[in-house]
């Protein structure tokens, strides 16, 4: 046990997460395991973005989940990672690191590094990916100093088999000065909408030049659509912003907003720490609302016209997006602690959600599915694609399951 | 209750002590009293009230297996409390756990030391802003370098954010040495 610290904890013995995994899937899943190859699995189809799957947050995916979840590897990663992203056969996630904490690239069917960035940055998040950047979020552990990084994907790929470290030259640009950054940013057009402990702003994809900027305080991620870009504050406000960087609307939630919002067509909405989920239009009027016990904290997941909000009070209430009339209740059941507050994802067939206390559900129709014991919190969305599902837990684990050999 | 004893060495032992040549150079510890990362905050279903359900931490010494570092541990805290601060800045509930010494541990860690995990409950009508640990021994602890938690919302969040302190928004901190106890005056 090291002495207490608030910032990130430090990479586990590795070792001891091997000789775990070695009970239930082998070492050939056990991140920088040194038996080389494995052939455990396939590659995972699919590619998403950034997180919550799209710039909407509608937390909303036609892959399937697996119908019989057998965990197929684990990898260390850092808590910071929250939902991974997927492109290419790869999980991007984040990792700590005696000498920073890079990004990486995770090889989605044996949980083994294809490429890490070597840059003596600390990142927080994963960041989006557009076109062939990616963009994300990096740090120097104890001062103020932040910025966005652009990082060419195509350089992410280490040329010699025998060093898969990313140098400094997939650096395309980076901002300065910046603040912590509240969540990842999104990318719709070009433009990429970043909100900060100071501000928001809009920069180029391409340049990273700054478009605009306003003075509004995010207590929240953002989510965006092609009208603009959406927010909550610390001052209890729900902020709309044309792509322009015009005002689109000012919203008095009376609370101060904990969730990202979601954009689920006309509709807006956004939880705060009073309980309430509130769905506006584009102009800001409000089109109803929700109140329950507890903050907000998990953003809702959005299909088929139907709103899935999980609460901190250990229910996931499924809304009619139009009125916000309740269809189905989940109750999760257990003590206090097993509470719902990171983020949910709507698969083909199932709702995908993470309890506090470290299970995991699949849920049609308000009823359980399947469940599984994580052995950690989550800290992100779960991530659904090509019959598996993937989730980063406080105790500095992804974990992959499956259908195992019957998939 | 009675104090044990406890005895630090000077400020010297703070930081990595480098003997002289040939002898070996080695971390003093850092002793601590502290909040468990899993305590968690929040409101009570179909209740107004709210819930702290918490772990307490602390590291320490058994006096007599101590040979060669006379002077430079700390082998107790007493009248250890928990104060449940709410946004006005006063006291909403404390927990009172006692004194924590060797025996009371049922684990060593490979660094050295006993750690002793205490539990807590604590029930308050309005939401936590603030988590305290304090003991009998906090002055003396403090400037002899060792850590003493706190937890708190940073001011711009409103009262209400609940959760595990290991997440956003709260936020942990070793007390400064000239922080007072919270008031707990009526």
């Amino acid at each position: 046990m090291t002495p207490f610290s608030t910032a990130a904890p430090c990479r586990r013995s590795l070792l001891v997460q091997c000789g775990v995994a070695v009970g239930s899937v082998g070492l050939a899943g056990c991140l920088f395991a040194d038996d080389g190859e494995s052939d455990r699995g396939d590659p995972l189809d699919g590619t998403v973005p950034s997180t919550q799957y799209d710039v909407a947050n509608t937390g909303s995916t036609r892959a399937h989940g697996p119908s019989d979840p057998t965990l197929r590897w684990t990898a260390d990663v850092d808590v910071q990672t929250g939902q991974p992203l997927l492109v290419e056969e790869t999980f991007v996630c984040r990792s700590s690191d005696a000498r920073g904490d890079p990004l990486y690239g995770v090889d989605t069917a044996t949980g083994t590094i294809r490429w890490e960035t070597n840059d003596d940055g600390f990142y927080d998040g994963t960041g989006v990916l557009v076109d062939e950047t990616l963009i994300a979020h990096r740090y120097s552990p104890g001062s103020d100093e932040h910025e966005l990084v652009a990082l060419d994907r195509s350089r992410l790929q280490p040329d010699d088999a025998t060093d898969s470290t990313i140098g400094t030259d997939a650096i395309q640009w980076r901002t300065e000065n910046d603040h912590r950054l509240r969540g990842d940013p999104v990318s719709v057009d070009e433009l990429v909408y970043v909100a900060t402990e100071g501000d928001l702003y809009a920069l180029d994809a391409d340049t990273g030049d700054v478009e605009w900027r306003t003075d509004h305080r995010p207590s929240t991620p953002v989510a965006a659509d092609s009208t603009g870009v959406y927010v909550g504050t610390l001052d209890g406000e729900f902020v709309g912003v044309r792509d322009s960087g015009e005002i689109l609307f000012v919203v008095d939630l009376g609370h101060e907003p904990t969730t990202a919002p979601t954009v689920a067509g006309d509709t807006l909405l956004i939880g705060d720490v009073g309980g309430t989920l509130t769905a506006v239009d584009h102009d800001g009027s409000k089109r109803w609302h929700a109140e329950g016990t507890g903050p907000l904290y998990g953003s809702p997941g959005v299909a088929g016209g139907v709103v899935y909000s999980p609460r901190f009070d250990g229910t996931i209430l499924a809304r009619s997006l139009d009125d916000g009339g309740e269809r189905w209740r989940f109750d999760a059941g257990g003590d206090h602690r097993r509470s719902f507050v990171t983020d949910v994802t709507r698969g083909q067939e199932s709702l995908y959600a993470a309890s506090d206390d470290g299970q995991l559900f699949a849920i049609d129709g308000g009823e359980t599915r399947w469940s599984v014991e994580l052995g950690g919190a989550p800290v992100g969305a779960p991530l659904v694609a090509d019959g598996a599902v993937a989730i980063v837990t406080d105790d500095h684990e992804l974990r992959v399951y499956d259908d195992g050999d019957s998939s | 209750m009675s104090l044990h004893r406890r005895r630090f060495l000077a400020l010297a032992a703070v930081g990595t002590t480098t003997s002289l040549a040939g002898c070996e150079e080695f971390d003093p510890l850092v002793y601590w009293l502290r909040f468990h990362l899993d305590t968690w905050v929040g409101p009570v279903p179909e209740d107004d009230g709210w819930l702290v359900d918490g772990r307490v931490e602390a590291r320490l010494h058994d006096p007599d297996e101590i040979d060669d570092r006379d002077d430079s541990y700390v082998d107790g805290f007493s009248d250890v409390t928990v104060f449940v601060v709410g946004s006005d800045g006063s006291v909403l509930e404390r927990a009172d756990l006692g004194e924590y010494t060797a025996g009371h541990a049922d684990a060593t860690e490979e660094a050295g030391g006993y750690v002793i995990e205490d539990s807590f409950t604590v029930e308050t009508a309005d939401p936590p802003v603030e988590l305290v640990l304090d003991c009998a021994e906090f002055e003396d602890l403090c400037e002899a370098g060792h850590q003493v938690h706190r937890y708190f919302l940073p001011d711009e969040h409103e009262p209400g954010h609940a959760g595990r302190l290991a997440t956003d928004p709260w936020q942990g901190r070793d007390r400064a040495c000239d922080d007072e106890s919270p008031d707990v005056s009526p």
